[in-house]
């Protein structure tokens, strides 16, 4: 071994410049595919890779004149307030609070939608539900959160409508925690359950139809098909799905609840991403809301990143 | 196919149609609703009812929105950032993706770490901003397009796309001495039509929805796109100072003519929405197509 490694050390020299010729001609070769990747690779560094950087300044005491290179270190200070305050717990058990409510709700609700469409014989029926189905997601919560105010509105909503024939008191439902939370969480299925159950129709169109043709001959009527063949099919991507949406559980939908929510009920709406945004964006605190995104971030790639890992060992391949 | 079904079997049938008409319904419904009551005069918009239709229409909504400049400025500016956006997203994008593709690619795994690092980890709101108006972006229209311009995602699609064109069809063109750049722009890109019109439309309605990138780097009133005006007329924050010619003195005019905001709020909601509506054929399907691009791995 020892011989080996001084073969090596004499060697160097030459074969170093060998190895170094032969990367400047690779790259000669290659510097037009470079020039393609000239844009991009500036782009990266630019506007991801500069931010990333940018986190420092959850460590610095932000002084605008000297920048954030600048700044005089704070150490960990922002860290340690993080910890002792109570309104980043408030603000963290909002957030989960609102993701399991999703999840619980909201995950299987694309699952019996492609499970119900897929047994509507018509096609062009079929056609028409799936084409509806999909619309909302392709509309920002700007414009949804119109609807809903609309349809919540006491005099001229839906809801005032129906409040009204009933004789009952109205409300504003969007003032109120209860209401608040059960209004995200209504809007966020009504607005993506068509488009979340594309890959499961994929999925069940993937099935082949020789074990329904078996299951049939066998005299499995269609509800005994669909939960002794369509259910046990999807299984596979229903996990790596539920898989995904746990590890972003600490994304609670910033754009929804930015929209609908108001100072009033702060107390159960106000998720990490719009504390960062008002502490940070509308308060100044920088640096702290700079560590408290940090932490999040952390926390959520480590999240992500075992998602990824637990999906690529049931599936032996990963998601990209 | 003459199968027989049992009674069970067929009011399921029943049950499930009527089920998931309704859930078509429940979304149709609130768009609706806001159509009628763009068209609806302004009494009757406020009225307590399900607006399914209005007995005497009128354009009163549309007329008064379209007055002045508000909305084209709005739909010019939302344009302006889809179409530089779009350009700038597809080319640069597609440009990364193809030598990533390229397995002989010097460093080829450090680019792509590079890439894909970015889908699970940021600096965060506060450092990208701060990036933002360090670089003078902030208030100009390249705050909306240039921080947004290429994506992870995007990029992995693509080079999944480009894996997939077989290495023969770029080598004719190489043994007569075309350089990467000829075969990228005139053989791969020419190729790669369906694959670049999935991302183009998804960078058109990820520009036509955007909202909180011009919330936050445009300060002035110059710079206003479709989705911030339309959230300035849902919250009425911009009606009570008087600031939005919407709706300023839109309770009872000079001439007497009443508008409500409702109706106003609904025309301009439909305003909004209307080229997403109509190019929702195309995007239904390329989406769609996208999504099984995205899910069968490269």
């Amino acid at each position: 071994m020892h011989t080996s490694m001084a073969e090596t050390g004499a060697n160097r020299p030459p074969a170093a410049a060998s190895r170094l010729s032969r990367t400047m001609i690779k790259l000669r070769r290659q510097k037009y595919l470079f020039l393609l990747m000239l844009p991009g690779i500036v782009y990266f560094v630019i506007f991801k890779y500069i931010p990333i950087y940018g986190v420092v300044l959850a460590f610095k005491e932000f002084n605008p004149m000297d920048g954030i290179l600048g700044s005089p270190w704070a150490g960990l200070k922002y860290f340690e307030r993080i910890f002792v305050s109570d309104s980043v717990l408030q603000v963290l058990y909002n957030t989960l609070r609102i993701s399991f409510l999703k999840i619980a709700l909201g995950f299987p609700a694309p699952i019996l939608f492609a499970l119900l469409l897929n047994e509507i014989m018509n096609n062009k029926l079929k056609r028409i539900i799936q084409t509806i189905s999909y619309l909302p997601h392709f509309l920002s919560w700007v414009v949804i959160s119109g609807l809903v105010f609309q349809l919540l509105s006491p005099s001229y909503g839906l809801y005032g409508y129906i409040y009204d024939l009933m004789g009952w008191k109205t409300e504003v439902l969007l003032s109120k925690p209860g209401s608040f939370l059960a209004i995200i969480v209504t809007s966020d299925i009504w607005k993506e359950f068509g488009y979340g159950s594309i890959i499961y129709l994929a999925a069940i169109a993937g099935i082949s139809s020789e074990m329904y043709e078996a299951a049939k001959i066998d005299g499995a009527g269609r509800f005994k098909q669909i939960f002794y063949i369509t259910l046990p099919s999807l299984l596979p991507v229903i996990s790596i799905m539920f898989v995904l949406r746990l590890g972003n559980v600490l994304d609670a939908g910033f754009d929804q609840i930015f929209n609908l929510y108001n100072p009033v009920v702060y107390g159960v709406a106000d998720i990490i991403d719009t504390y960062v945004y008002r502490i940070g964006l509308a308060d100044f605190q920088y640096s702290f809301g700079t560590a408290v995104g940090l932490c999040q971030g952390v926390v959520a790639l480590v999240l992500v990143v075992s998602a990824n890992w637990i999906v690529r060992k049931m599936t032996d391949h990963s998601i990209w | 196919m003459g199968i027989r079904k049992s009674r069970a079997e067929k009011l399921f049938d029943i049950g499930n149609a009527a089920l998931l008409i309704l859930a078509s319904v429940t979304i149709l419904y609130p768009f609706w609703q806001q159509l009628v009551i763009s068209f609806s005069q302004p009494a009757e918009a406020q009225r307590i009812g399900l607006h399914l239709y209005t007995a005497q229409p009128t354009l009163d909504a549309y007329k008064r929105i379209f007055q002045g400049n508000t909305i084209f400025d709005a739909y010019y500016w939302t344009i302006l950032r889809t179409v530089l956006g779009t350009v700038l997203t597809v080319l640069v994008t597609s440009m990364l993706a193809y030598p990533l593709a390229k397995t002989y690619l010097w460093a080829r795994k450090f680019w792509m770490w590079m890439v894909v690092f970015t889908m699970f980890f940021s600096g965060g709101l506060i450092p990208m901003y701060l990036l933002v108006k360090n670089l003078h972006l902030t208030n100009t229209i390249w705050a909306l397009v240039l921080p947004g311009v290429a994506s992870a995602w995007n990029i992995i699609i693509l080079r999944n796309f480009f894996y997939s064109i077989p290495e023969e069809l770029e080598e004719s063109a190489r043994m007569d001495g075309a350089n990467d750049l000829y075969v990228f722009f005139r053989i791969i890109v020419p190729l790669s039509a369906p694959v670049m019109a999935t991302v183009t439309l998804w960078t058109i309605v990820h520009h036509w929805n955007a909202w909180f990138d011009a919330l936050i780097y445009i300060t002035g009133n110059e710079i206003k796109v479709l989705q911030i005006l339309l959230r300035e007329v849902l919250n009425d924050a911009s009606q009570m100072s008087g600031l939005n010619p919407l709706l300023a003195g839109s309770e009872a005019d000079m001439d007497g003519q009443h508008y409500t905001s409702e109706s106003i709020k609904a025309a301009i909601l439909m305003v909004v929405i209307l080229p997403i509506v109509c190019v929702y054929p195309f995007l239904q399907k390329y989406f769609v197509k996208g999504i099984m691009i995205g899910a069968v791995k490269g």
